[in-house]
């Protein structure tokens, strides 16, 4: 039996939170209500999530982030000593990309060569962006899977973290040509 | 020769045993949000402790450096059940140490010291 961990990462209203407390039955949250009126929902992570569940023999240690940048300081501390993470993104909001971006090249400049998958979350809904707008987007390199997730729905989140989880055992870090995350922030 | 893992287990079964009854649970975290080992006389569910505890451990890195400081020594949480709830740090791990209620601090403390002071 292995112990992983997994930070599970985003911007802010990507699923993070839901996503961990769909798969964990005992999950810690530190969910806050927000003062400001202009955000889409009423609470939001300023610490961190976590839960823990079991992937075939293995014990999964799952770190939810804050995803709002001011929150910046818990990316780098949750993330010491991750076997790989989960970067979502929503899917259904073509203008959360900019703060994906900028988060998404945070952590590959911070981890060049972590093992990560891309969750493209509420793929659900009707108007959803393209997979491959997402990777343009974000300039996800090819070999980073990017799979579509419904946060609240079990099996889809058991699936990509058990994709997550297959290619941190086949130890496949990422490696990409050419490609300076640094410079895009 | 002892490995971490049980040198870790001496130290907080002493800071239990020496403590004389007021500290409930003693747990060793890494930094990375692992429980490394722990005793305790209560609940206690040392996953969730140790990843909250990365997390304070994280946060309060992070002011201090706001304020241009090297760092901090201790983080005591009074909680309102008038329990208490101390972070040290001691070779790169968290040590935290929940206490009774309107515990002898002073005590606790002096204990505290002794121990992580110690060279390993």
């Amino acid at each position: 039996m292995k112990i992983f961990k997994i930070v599970v990462t985003g911007p802010y209203n990507a699923g993070k939170t839901t996503l961990i407390k769909t798969i964990c039955s005992e999950a810690l949250t530190t969910d806050r209500k927000v003062s400001r009126d202009d955000l889409v929902k009423s609470t939001t992570t300023v610490a961190l999530d976590f839960g823990l569940i079991r992937i075939g023999n293995h014990i999964v240690r799952l770190f939810g982030t804050p995803g709002q940048s001011r929150f910046q300081f818990m990316w780098r501390t949750l993330s010491i000593g991750m076997d790989g993470y989960l970067f979502m993104v929503d899917s259904s909001d073509p203008v959360s990309l900019n703060d994906a971006l900028h988060m998404y090249m945070f952590f590959r400049s911070m981890h060049p060569s972590t093992v990560h998958v891309i969750a493209a979350n509420k793929y659900d809904k009707e108007k959803k962006l393209s997979l491959d707008i997402i990777r343009s987007a974000l300039k996800v390199p090819e070999l980073v899977p990017i799979y579509p997730t419904i946060a609240y729905n079990r099996d889809s989140v058991f699936n990509v973290l058990e994709a997550l989880i297959t290619l941190i055992q086949n130890n496949s870090p990422i490696t990409v040509k050419h490609t300076d995350p640094a410079k895009n922030i | 020769m002892a490995t971490a893992y049980e040198t870790f287990q001496v130290l907080v079964e002493s800071i239990m045993v020496s403590s004389k009854g007021w500290v409930d649970a003693v747990a060793i975290v890494s930094q990375d949000g692992s429980p490394v080992t722990y005793s305790a006389n209560v609940d206690f569910n040392p996953d969730y402790i140790a990843a909250a505890t990365a997390a304070i451990g994280g946060a309060a890195t992070a002011v201090v450096e706001l304020l241009n400081s090297k760092g901090y020594e201790k983080i005591d949480v009074q909680l309102k059940d008038k329990r208490y709830l101390l972070i040290r740090m001691y070779r790169e791990n968290f040590v935290i140490c929940v206490t009774k209620p309107n515990p002898n601090l002073g005590f606790i403390n002096l204990i505290l010291e002794a121990f992580l002071s110690s060279k390993p």
